[in-house]
């Protein structure tokens, strides 16, 4: 049974959310604060975490940013009312994998949930497969990035958007064939590849605002230059 | 949290960062140079006054010449109209006016054809003059067409004459000569020239023996030398010069003195005012970015505010609607969260319409006389099922005697909803939420008591500003907009009454707000406590 890990301040929203994913089968667990959920993902452990923003304690990025220290492959879906652009692009730049903006449908939620523990089941590499990038060396299967002997984290949809590029290095990639193989859902938008693709220029390239690996294709998608 | 900049907010920065210190430096640097250059002007007073009068004397001696000219313009073509037969002789018949005393036709070869006037007492004295100046008017450099001036001084006495060379119609060239009369242009003409510069200035013309043609001898006194201008008469009477000076040079000089201690000052209080105009806008400024920084925390406030319980009632129908729950119990359960939700949206959405017609200057009230303690029972009937969720207990303490209070009973009951619900977000800790409602020196006032942690005492005043948001409300991501108390104010003022905090409560951690309202009839004596036997607790 997959285990959830909750970290939500209005109780409504955590009860709600609890019930639906035990419904589904889900093993659930739920914080109130910040920190509490920090503790508890360390000494429970969870293979999901559904991160609320605003949080009485501790501010959500923030929580993030810990959790990703200590858990670098584990989901993030942040679950926020905020839904400005550069909210999405923060939550995203602190390690979460997905972003989902109140109100929200339970089931898409659900459906969300199940995609990335299918695509992460179906993802892992069998092998230490190892992909250059330029100067850049990528471990999926560790999540990490090295490049001028400083290693990075990546999370896990960087590291199925770098062997997608990579399998068609050379040639362009559309956002929507991006958005079907990664994702799998409609639920995502093509805002969403392009965030990710910001986040993982700043870890790849020497100038991310001037890109010579992953090459924006204008009105189609991206390309990846090795 | 994070706060979202806008195109706007970067402008303003950027005016204040580099625009307003450039501005101010332009101001101090347009003062240094002022003063530089005040210090200039002010040392020769005299250019001023050559300044000021030289375009009057350089018009006044154009105008003069033009009109010397013209007389002899006139004869030189009525001559022309005469010689225009081939087989014409010239007979010097024409009366040139009083400008003109005498006149010459000569052949191309110089030789005199004939002249004007050709009486015999005239002619003899004539033939000799013009004998004279014949060999000293320069014939060959006149072009045919053009005229030429030749101006001399002789025995104080000035002698223009104008001459021209032409040519008839079958090519034989002449020239024309004209004595002009110095005691019509010399005196009359020059005098009316004269008269206009005189309003200002004193004027004299001479000639270039030093002898004086016109006017009152000037330029004698040093002092007068100094504000001297003179200007040459250079086309036709060209051994004159024009000499202008002040009427009065002492009060020119006065006045002068005065420009030369009155310009710093214009420039200090014209830089002062500059200065002093850049602060203001830049005090306006900070207001308005500050405002603008509130109202945009106010909207990212309100869509969170509006946003849970959208999505709880969206969650919870979604969950019954799917069938996603434990059982009917839970279905209920769902039902009881849908509804709650649904007051509080409706709640918050009452709030903003009332604050955005308030926003609007257009927030009325329907006033009515009412029973305060009846209303205050069903404002608090609202909110007892959340107080028990937050495990707050409610306790109260209401006069029952109270005399009717006039007001609008929708707008008091938002009063009564905002103070219970910021006592529910802020002092969840705090166990207990009072409220009472008794007398109080001409009216009646309503109390709300938390026991949480209180409010600083440097925040007390801006509270009850709209959008603002207490410290420890935005440190502890305590859900609001900013606009709840700001709305108890302005409803208790519309009421003709006030609102008060005290915080912390003789000397017990927590907050008290209290609502005077105004109850007119019948009067009321004071009572802080309310009375045993008509309260209700």
């Amino acid at each position: 049974m997959k285990r959830v890990l909750i970290i939500e301040d209005e109780p409504d929203i955590a009860r709600g959310l609890r019930d639906a994913l035990e419904f589904e089968q889900f093993e659930v667990t739920t914080a109130g604060q910040g920190r509490e959920g920090i503790r508890l993902l360390r000494e429970r452990g969870a293979d999901l975490v559904i991160l609320d923003l605003m949080l009485p304690d501790v501010n959500g990025f923030h929580v993030c940013e810990e959790i990703r220290k200590s858990h670098a492959v584990i989901p993030i879906i942040m679950l926020t009312a905020r839904s400005q652009e550069p909210d999405k692009i923060r939550g995203l730049e602190a390690g979460a994998d997905d972003y989902v903006t109140k109100p929200f449908s339970v089931g898409e939620l659900v459906a969300r949930i199940n995609a990335i523990f299918r695509r992460l089941h179906r993802a892992m590499p069998a092998t230490d497969e190892v992909i250059k990038i330029g100067d850049v060396t990528i471990y999926p299967r560790r999540h990490e990035l090295v490049r001028n002997k400083k290693t990075m984290t990546l999370s896990f949809y960087e590291v199925e958007l770098v062997r997608l590029l990579h399998e068609r290095a050379g040639e362009p990639v559309t956002r929507d064939e991006i958005l079907e193989k990664i994702w799998g859902s409609a639920h995502t938008t093509s805002r969403s590849v392009d965030n990710f693709v910001v986040k993982l220029r700043k870890k790849i390239e020497d100038n991310a605002s001037k890109p010579r690996h992953i090459v924006t294709i204008y009105g189609t998608g991206y390309k990846l230059v090795v | 949290m994070r706060r979202i900049g806008t195109g706007s907010g970067a402008s303003i920065s950027l005016i204040v960062a580099f625009v307003f210190p450039a501005m101010i430096g332009a101001a101090l640097a347009l003062a240094y140079y002022g003063f530089q250059y005040a210090d200039t002007v002010s040392r020769p007073i005299e250019a001023l006054f050559r300044e000021y009068s030289r375009e009057e004397a350089e018009k006044m001696v154009s105008e003069f010449e033009t009109r010397v000219d013209q007389p002899a313009l006139a004869l030189f073509e009525k001559v022309a109209a005469e010689r225009k037969e081939p087989t014409a002789t010239p007979a010097c018949e024409i009366n040139p006016g009083p400008a003109i005393d005498s006149y010459q036709v000569l052949n191309a070869d110089k030789k005199e054809e004939c002249h004007w006037p050709s009486g015999n007492a005239a002619s003899k004295h004539l033939r000799a003059f013009w004998n004279d100046y014949r060999g000293k008017l320069e014939w060959d450099l006149v072009r045919i067409g053009s005229w030429h001036h030749f101006h001399e001084l002789e025995d104080g006495h000035s002698v223009l004459v104008v001459y021209t060379a032409r040519k008839t119609e079958d090519d034989r060239g002449y020239f024309v000569a004209a004595r002009m009369n110095m005691e019509v242009i010399g005196k009359k003409w020059l005098d009316e020239s004269l008269v206009k510069l005189r309003k200002n200035l004193r004027v004299a013309v001479i000639d270039d023996d030093g002898n004086l043609v016109a006017g009152a001898p000037l330029g004698r006194a040093d002092r007068e030398e100094r504000f001297l201008l003179e200007d040459r008469f250079g086309k036709a009477l060209y051994r004159w010069r024009l000499q202008v000076a002040p009427q009065n040079v002492d009060a020119f000089q006065a006045q002068a003195e005065r420009q030369k201690k009155l310009r710093p000052l214009l420039i200090v209080l014209s830089t002062v005012i500059m200065v002093v105009g850049l602060g203001i806008v830049w005090l306006v400024m900070a207001a308005e970015r500050r405002t603008s920084r509130l109202k945009s925390d106010f909207i990212a406030n309100v869509s969170h505010e509006l946003k849970t319980p959208l999505s709880l009632i969206r969650m919870f129908g979604e969950l019954v609607a799917t069938g996603r729950h434990k059982g009917e119990e839970a279905a209920k359960e769902y039902g009881g969260i849908i509804t709650r939700e649904s007051e509080r949206l409706s709640h918050l959405i009452d709030n903003v319409l009332d604050f955005a017609r308030l926003e609007r200057g257009k927030a009325s009230y329907d006033f009515a006389e009412g029973d305060m303690a009846d209303l205050l029972e069903r404002a608090l009937d609202v909110c007892r099922y959340r107080l028990d969720k937050e495990k707050l207990k409610l306790r109260t303490q209401i006069d029952l005697q109270l005399p009717p209070v006039r007001m609008d009973e929708n707008a008091i009951t938002l009063v009564i909803l905002n103070l219970v619900d910021n006592a529910m977000k802020y002092a969840v800790d705090g166990k207990f939420v009072d409220v009472s409602l008794g007398r109080s020196p001409g009216g009646v006032v309503l109390s709300v008591r938390d026991h949480g942690p209180g409010i600083a005492a440097d925040e007390q005043a801006r509270i009850f500003e709209r959008f603002y948001r207490a410290r420890a409300a935005r440190d502890r991501n305590v859900r609001g907009s900013g606009i709840g108390l700001a709305l108890v104010q302005y409803i208790a003022e519309a009421h003709g009454g006030r609102v008060t905090v005290e915080s912390p409560v003789a000397g017990e951690p927590g907050a008290l707000f209290r609502v005077h309202l105004p109850a007119p009839v019948p009067e009321i004596a004071e009572t802080p406590a309310p009375q045993a036997a008509g309260v209700k607790s």
